[in-house]
């Protein structure tokens, strides 16, 4: 084959282009030690690597989620629990005084403790976990229970999201613990700080029959908030089941997205050197090349 | 008669020969790097003899003509390469940039605004009632009409810049379609008075039309007296003779991009080319700004419209606070009902600018604590408001799309840059000048010229003794 001059500047350049192209692309590799940096870098992965992004910040998203909700239903169940007590310290005072043998005196000291009582379960009724009342339903900035035991709440349903399409209710619809339903009084039962008044007054006014009438009624208080806490301890080992299944999953996408879009470091290098060693061969032999002429042997 | 003159005139043409292959050989190194050059060759001719006294004596030599070593098939090949390989390089060329709008990398693109966004919510979802959490979202939804808007504009600046390389480019085509004109006139001369082949001008016009072919889809052929006549797209003619047709640029009614244009006021009416020419460098660019950014665009505009569109569905049927917590109605987006304007004219309502207590998501009026409309606007994000899939998915398939486009349309350029190189290679070798050969043929015309001059000396030495035979 007859070689002209032009070929073979043209190979060399060639050749000296493509040794710089492999080593830059090496070089950019190793320096972001990402695999993928553009769209035409790998079109296909590019769309896992979004949705595996997505998934991650839907996990601390939804982290985040479970963290309030686990806050807000220690705040209610402690609230709970606080009126539980009340309810339990209430009983104790109506069963000992319902006894015919305790004088008037007992049953007025009896009933400034349970007035006390009242107070506390309308205020434990209107806690607030971060500036929101958590018994109020929908209705959060304002009290839920008035003085005299009203619920000025609504029904509503909080629900947040814990995962992907699951959404947890993290509120306790609280009208039924401190209203009775329709149901409930026709079959005479009474709202929760209506009985404790009842006691309350019952205890005043020496009315042992009222205090007796109270005592029932306590009971029946007492088995309404106990049903509410194994609803909410239920939902709080529910989310956090949740929790860990998350940290799991969030563990596993990382690794996934890594394979996805991270360079193999060891390839990355290997190549950068093979590339480099490539590229001063080419050089070296492109200035062999190109000198030699049969010009250059003539007198 | 043939005398010792006779034997001079032997030895000054032989001179003269000599001379012309050092000046072959001169032209050919000078032009070694010449883009287009095809190495010149010059062939002698022994002259025809004459008798003298029954004898056939030779008369000497003469420089027939001074060719190209030129394949005009191989040439023909590198043309149809070129226009093949103009077109895949101008729409990888043009596809390139658009995808720095879609890297990953980068932090601010729709999905990771999008992601914000409905994060922002979860927030909402989480405090219904508080301000800086409602500005939150409302910042955030600013971000994602900016993400949008980012895609919108940024294809739409790239496909005003294709348009005006296009405008760049038909003008230089037009420039080219002209010097071929004038190059036919000047072959035609020199191939007429001198009936020899005129290389050099060959050449420059093969060079012409091989940038032509780059740009944009011809045929010709090379006809009487060496001239060349090419035909573009649609039939048009775009060199006959020493006519030259216009290449042009005007704009498109509809959308104020150029089209294509042949014209030339005397012998073709104007013709619009612009979809009828299917390769070289302009096609590759008109199928990126009509097809690729069109489709982009639209895509973008389709999101954009699902997106907004969803949650202010949502969002009509929820409450908000304080003036705004008996009413319902109210949209979350300013969107146009043009899908085409979708993005364009994507805002924010005005009430929600105005105070974020319209930002409306309880499903009952006077509940600050009300969050059934955030997570009816956070299900939106995995529920299929593309049609057929979601928004997330909607995204890393259109871009994968066009990912896989400029992945193939790399490859194709690829392909055909090697193919030029080879076909190139042989043509180098074919025409090609090699500084060996040359140095050779130096060696071998400055022998000739030194043995030459030695038979004229020789017989200028003869006449003397003739001269001196009479004293």
């Amino acid at each position: 084959m007859r070689v002209s001059d032009k070929q073979r500047y043209d190979q060399a350049n060639h050749r000296m282009n493509e040794a710089k192209t492999e080593n830059a692309n090496n070089l950019e590799q190793l320096s972001t030690q990402k695999r993928v940096t553009r769209v035409s870098d790998d079109p296909v992965a590019v769309g896992q690597i979004l949705r595996r992004r997505n998934q991650l910040s839907n996990i601390d998203q939804y982290s985040k989620n479970i963290e309030f909700t686990k806050g807000y239903i220690d705040r209610t169940e402690s609230s709970l629990q606080g009126i539980h007590d009340y309810l339990i310290r209430a009983k104790e005072l109506a069963v000992n005084l319902s006894n015919g043998t305790y004088a008037q005196n007992s049953r007025e000291a009896a009933g400034l403790e349970v007035a006390e009582i009242v107070q506390g379960v309308v205020s434990l009724a209107n806690s607030q976990y971060n500036n929101r009342y958590v018994f109020g339903g929908f209705r959060t900035q304002t009290p839920p229970v008035t003085g005299d035991g009203q619920f000025t709440g609504d029904d509503g349903a909080v629900f947040l999201q814990v995962e992907t399409g699951n959404f947890r209710q993290i509120n306790l619809q609280a009208r039924g613990l401190f209203e009775p339903n329709a149901d409930e009084r026709a079959k005479g039962h009474f709202g929760m700080v209506e009985t404790l008044a009842l006691l309350r007054d019952s205890l005043k006014e020496n009315d042992i029959h009222g205090i007796r009438k109270a005592m029932d009624e306590l009971e029946f208080q007492m088995d309404k908030t106990t049903s509410s806490q194994s609803v909410l301890g239920a939902t709080y080992n529910a989310v956090d089941e949740t929790s860990k299944r998350l940290e799991l999953n969030s563990e596993l996408t990382h690794e996934d997205l890594s394979r996805l879009e991270d360079a193999d470091v060891y390839k990355a290098t290997t190549d950068f050197k093979k590339s480099e060693a490539v590229l001063q061969s080419t050089l070296m032999a492109s200035n062999k090349l190109l000198q030699p002429s049969l010009l250059n042997f003539l007198q | 008669m043939s005398g010792l003159f006779h034997s001079l005139n032997i030895g000054s043409e032989s001179l003269f020969a000599s001379r012309q292959g050092v000046d072959t050989a001169g032209h050919n190194i000078a032009n070694a790097q010449t883009e287009g050059f095809s190495r010149q060759r010059i062939n002698l001719e022994a002259r025809t003899p004459s008798e003298t006294r029954g004898v056939v004596i030779g008369n000497g030599v003469f420089v027939k003509n001074i060719t190209r070593a030129h394949d005009q098939f191989l040439e023909k090949q590198i043309n149809d390469t070129h226009q093949e390989a103009g077109q895949s390089q101008a729409r990888f060329d043009t596809m390139k940039p658009l995808e720095a709008i879609y890297s990953p990398e980068l932090g601010n693109g729709v999905p990771t605004e999008l992601d914000k966004f409905f994060n922002s919510l979860q927030d909402l979802s989480n405090f219904p009632e508080e301000l800086p959490i409602r500005t939150s979202v409302k910042e955030n939804a600013q971000s994602v009409i900016s993400a949008f808007k980012h895609v919108d504009e940024s294809l739409k600046a790239q496909r005003e810049d294709i348009n005006n390389r296009i405008a760049g480019e038909v003008s230089e085509a037009s420039e080219l379609i002209d010097q071929i004109g004038k190059l036919n006139i000047q072959i035609k001369g020199a191939e007429t008075s001198s009936s020899k082949e005129v290389s050099d001008l060959l050449d420059q016009q093969d060079k012409i039309l091989r940038e032509l072919t780059q740009k944009m889809d011809i045929s010709y052929y090379r006809g009487d007296q060496n001239m060349v006549v090419v035909r573009g797209p649609s039939e048009t003619l775009l060199v006959d003779r020493g006519a030259s047709a216009k290449l042009d640029v005007q704009k498109n009614g509809q959308d104020g991009l150029y089209d294509v244009v042949v014209q030339d006021g005397a012998s073709f009416k104007p013709t619009v080319v612009t979809n009828s020419n299917k390769h070289g460098r302009i096609a590759g660019m008109v199928e990126v700004r009509d097809r690729v950014i069109p489709n982009l665009l639209d895509s973008n505009n389709k999101m954009a419209g699902s997106f907004a569109n969803s949650i202010n569905e949502v969002h009509r049927q929820g409450f908000g606070l304080k003036d705004y917590k008996e009413t319902t109605g109210r949209d979350f987006f300013k969107i146009s009902d043009d899908p085409s304007q979708a993005v364009s004219s994507l805002g924010l309502d005005d009430r929600i600018i105005e105070s974020t207590n319209a930002i409306s998501v309880a499903a009952s009026p006077n509940a600050p604590g009300d969050n059934v409309g955030v997570n009816n606007m956070l299900r939106l994000k995995e529920q299929k408001v593309m049609g057929d899939s979601t928004l997330n998915d909607y995204y890393a398939n259109y871009v994968g799309v066009f990912g896989l486009d400029l992945v193939r349309s790399q490859q194709t350029k690829d392909a055909d840059d090697t193919l030029i190189r080879n076909l190139n290679s042989r043509r180098d070798s074919v025409a090609g000048v090699s500084m060996d050969e040359e140095a050779t043929n130096l060696l071998k015309w400055q022998a000739n010229f030194t043995a030459s001059s030695k038979v004229i000396t020789t017989v200028d030495e003869m006449i003397e003794t003739v001269l001196q035979m009479k004293r």
